[in-house]
């Protein structure tokens, strides 16, 4: 997959984009949403259903009192919610998944080839999470914690952790 | 930062391709709206089943008197028997997440805490799922937060929870209702209490803690308590079911002391508690009374 840029941009002007504004949204934000979300569960799977759930629960805003002031923004916070409610759900999500053991051998495809992939996984779903959106998005902690439904300070300490477990990992790999 | 940014950017870029599009989202977006139709009219005909054996009983039909009517939750457990950990002593847990289609667990791990924060944490499996293992002094055994301000009586303990989950509390939950015509309190009470139960950000919670937790879901209209059931290993237990986020829950708790036991959903066992209790020291398992969920057979 291609480098993409991975701030949030700013909100977007819904007015002047018309009825296409959520198709824009999705064009625009799939793949980021997607892949920051692989990134935090490591399955693609579960990465694709929790992405698809999250631009549904938006269409179905919009359709019923509009475009939120910041599209994306809303859009990674639901997805941000989801994945709370599905936490410990992958083995739900693994029945529904016929290609699941495609998915497990990615990961340890991508494992094998990159150490980063490899130390992503010492770290707890919670870390990734806030590490995600705290350095590959770029939120603020108090956007980060609300979307996460912790306080901020508990979003930095699981932030700083991970980035130390993170470090450590990749320190080991090289050493 | 800079450094974890630029790992993560990496990770990022080996992500493989997003496999659905806009007609995917729309098709799922059809599907969801019809079984909340589906949900809605089961609502209501649960409704109308309990009105109409209401009415049947008042006027003295014998068919109907005393029986369970409806689909109408807001159980309660018996009240659970279970000791306070006391200073010197470890609250002891053997968890495991199963996933039968993996061929392996997700996680199976033990450990042991004690009040003044050391312990222990055993992993005999782990897969995709970070997990910090080892011996733990006081105050650095590795979990999410404090619970020891946690009351332990069901009324202000739900009083407590609701309290952090609003919008400006400490752990403020997302503003959905967890079903059509189910309130936004149950919802919040739900996502508040899952995450004590078997959950390894939180194994600083004592079977006393978590047994209050439980008394509080089945407090909750949403959820149907059955007792004199058998959990997914077939121990003896009695049940809280409900439906919340798209899901048929099960919560297992044992029947004499109250402590979680297990956890389904959508009929698949997503945690199991195989062994936990209150023990002497970081190496010992439970006996006798000390158990407050039985060893599986």
């Amino acid at each position: 997959m291609a480098q993409m840029d991975t701030s949030l941009p700013t909100a977007i002007e819904v007015e002047s984009l018309g009825p296409a504004a959520f198709e824009v949204l999705f064009s625009e934000e799939r793949d980021r949403l997607f892949s920051a979300l692989w990134v935090i569960t490591r399955d693609r799977h579960e990465a694709e259903d929790i992405a698809q759930d999250a631009f549904v629960r938006v269409l179905e805003r919009w359709d019923r009192v509009g475009a939120p002031d910041d599209p994306a923004g809303y859009l990674f916070r639901t997805a941000m919610n989801v994945l709370r409610n599905r936490r410990r759900r992958a083995a739900v999500a693994l029945r529904h998944a016929v290609t699941r053991s495609e998915s497990r051998d990615e990961l340890e495809a991508a494992e094998a080839r990159d150490v980063v992939i490899r130390a992503l996984g010492a770290l707890t779903p919670s870390q990734r999470a806030a590490l995600v959106l705290m350095d590959l998005l770029d939120m603020p902690s108090d956007e980060a914690a609300k979307a996460l439904g912790i306080r901020p300070p508990t979003v930095r300490v699981l932030a700083a952790r991970g980035r130390a477990t993170l470090s450590a990992q990749i320190g080991a790999t090289d050493g | 930062m800079d450094d974890s940014t630029h790992e993560l950017e990496r990770a990022q870029a080996l992500a493989p391709e997003a496999g659905f599009d806009l007609d995917d989202v729309h098709d799922r977006r059809g599907r969801r709206e019809r079984r909340r139709r589906i949900g809605a009219t089961v609502v209501g005909l649960g409704l109308t089943v309990a009105i109409v054996a209401g009415v049947a009983s008042a006027m003295g039909s014998s068919d109907t008197r005393d029986r369970p009517v409806g689909t109408m939750g807001g159980g309660s457990l018996p009240a659970p028997h279970t000791a306070p950990l006391g200073p010197g002593e470890y609250s002891y847990q053997r968890i495991r997440y199963p996933c039968e289609p993996c061929g392996r667990d997700s996680l199976f791990a033990e450990s042991w805490w004690a009040l003044d924060g050391s312990g222990r944490i055993n992993v005999m499996e782990q897969h995709n799922y970070g997990i910090q293992e080892g011996t733990f002094g006081p105050g650095t055994f590795p979990d999410e937060g404090d619970l020891s301000a946690f009351p332990t009586e069901p009324d202000a303990l739900k009083a407590f929870l609701l309290e952090r989950s609003g919008a400006d509390g400490a752990s403020p939950r997302p503003d959905e209702s967890p079903a059509p015509g189910v309130s936004l309190e149950e919802g919040q009470l739900w996502l508040a209490i899952r995450d004590y139960l078997g959950d390894t950000q939180y194994l600083n919670a004592t079977p006393e803690l978590r047994a209050a937790m439980l008394q509080v879901l089945a407090s909750a209209p949403m959820v149907h308590v059955e007792t004199g059931v058998a959990d997914p290993l077939g121990r003896p237990a009695n049940v809280l079911r409900f439906h919340a986020y798209d899901a048929d829950v099960e919560v297992f708790a044992d029947p004499t002391t109250g402590d979680f036991m297990a956890m389904t959903e959508d009929d698949a066992t997503t945690v199991l508690v195989e062994n936990a209790g209150i023990v002497d020291d970081d190496h010992s398992t439970p006996h006798g009374d000390q158990g407050t969920v039985p060893a599986r057979t």
